[in-house]
């Protein structure tokens, strides 16, 4: 690879926003959260951070945004990750590997479903509301 | 223990972020057999008590999580110099800010990889919040900076996992310019 310039940078900025406008005008209607405080980081936060970004790649999501911030308070099931979006209840999700990234995006924001098995908090009254019904 | 020299460093930058930095200058630079890595900020820095309090795992300002009762940052970067036999500094001053710096030998077999830096780049420079990021990168014969401004001028939001492919692209293009020299 060439070493680039910031103009560049910009000109692929440009090229890519052409094609996200002709394939999708959504604005980011979901927001995933990546706890990347020590012990995060530790457990392996940035490969979840990496995996996030091309499994969105992957299957052309362009109304994600994609945040990093301290520990969300669940060190024992680091990696953890909160996902906040409509129709679905905000949610922290632990033991996120890069694996289970890549369920989440499947599952979670494309299927709007829950991936059970490693939701560790804040999903609770949503969820029960659901099931009694 | 964090996996790699990158982990260390993205761990250091999240911690001037929880200081309510507003700028945040990371340096790293190899040279002369020693890899010189560098984080200062301009935030609420540390009292002569709490800095030494601070290398202790069993310590924690209990700000972010008040019944927290560890805080693993700086001691897991202070083992690992320990582990390599190389050198430590933090200086820091309540309003002022803090500047933690180490100095590694990069020959030492026990010294962690260094990690994929243009990704360590590209996320330390996206870390949320209103603040400027400044990255000197520093080899022999070459190097580049990178500042937020001028990344999210070219890019926008950082937090579009679109403009955080480019950047990491971007940066992937000045690493392999630096090794190719």
């Amino acid at each position: 690879m060439a070493k680039m310039s910031l103009d560049d940078l910009r000109a692929m900025r440009d090229q890519k926003r052409r094609e996200l406008e002709m394939r999708d005008a959504d604005n980011k209607t979901v927001q995933i959260i990546v706890g990347m405080g020590t012990s995060g980081i530790a457990a392996g936060a940035k490969n979840t951070l990496s995996a996030f970004l091309a499994e969105l790649e992957q299957h052309g999501l362009t109304n994600v945004s994609l945040r990093q911030t301290g520990s969300l308070g669940l060190d024992h099931a680091e990696p953890t990750v909160e996902v906040r979006m409509a129709d679905m209840p905000t949610v922290i999700y632990g033991k996120v590997t890069p694996k289970v990234a890549g369920e989440i995006v499947r599952s979670h924001i494309m299927n709007k479903t829950l991936v059970d098995e490693h939701v560790f908090d804040r999903p609770a009254a949503d969820i029960l509301e659901r099931k009694e019904q | 223990m964090h996996a790699s020299l990158a982990d260390l460093l993205l761990d250091l930058v999240h911690n001037a972020v929880n200081a309510k930095a507003a700028t945040i200058a990371v340096r790293w630079a190899e040279r002369d057999g020693a890899l010189d890595i560098k984080v200062a900020d301009d935030g609420s820095g540390m009292s002569e008590e709490t800095q030494q309090r601070a290398l202790s795992p069993f310590y924690t300002d209990g700000v972010a999580h008040p019944t927290r009762k560890v805080g693993l940052g700086l001691p897991f970067l202070v083992q690992t110099v320990d582990s390599v036999g190389g050198e430590f500094r933090l200086d820091s001053e309540p309003g002022r800010g803090t500047v933690v710096a180490v100095l590694l030998p990069v020959d030492h077999v026990d010294l962690p990889a260094h990690g994929d830096l243009s990704e360590c780049f590209a996320y330390a420079l996206a870390v949320t919040g209103p603040r400027e990021v400044v990255i000197d990168r520093v080899a022999i014969d070459d190097g580049y900076t990178l500042r937020r401004s001028e990344v999210e001028d070219a890019l926008g939001d950082l937090e579009d996992p679109e403009s955080l492919r480019l950047l990491i692209a971007y940066i992937r293009s000045q690493e392999e310019a630096v090794w190719q020299r």
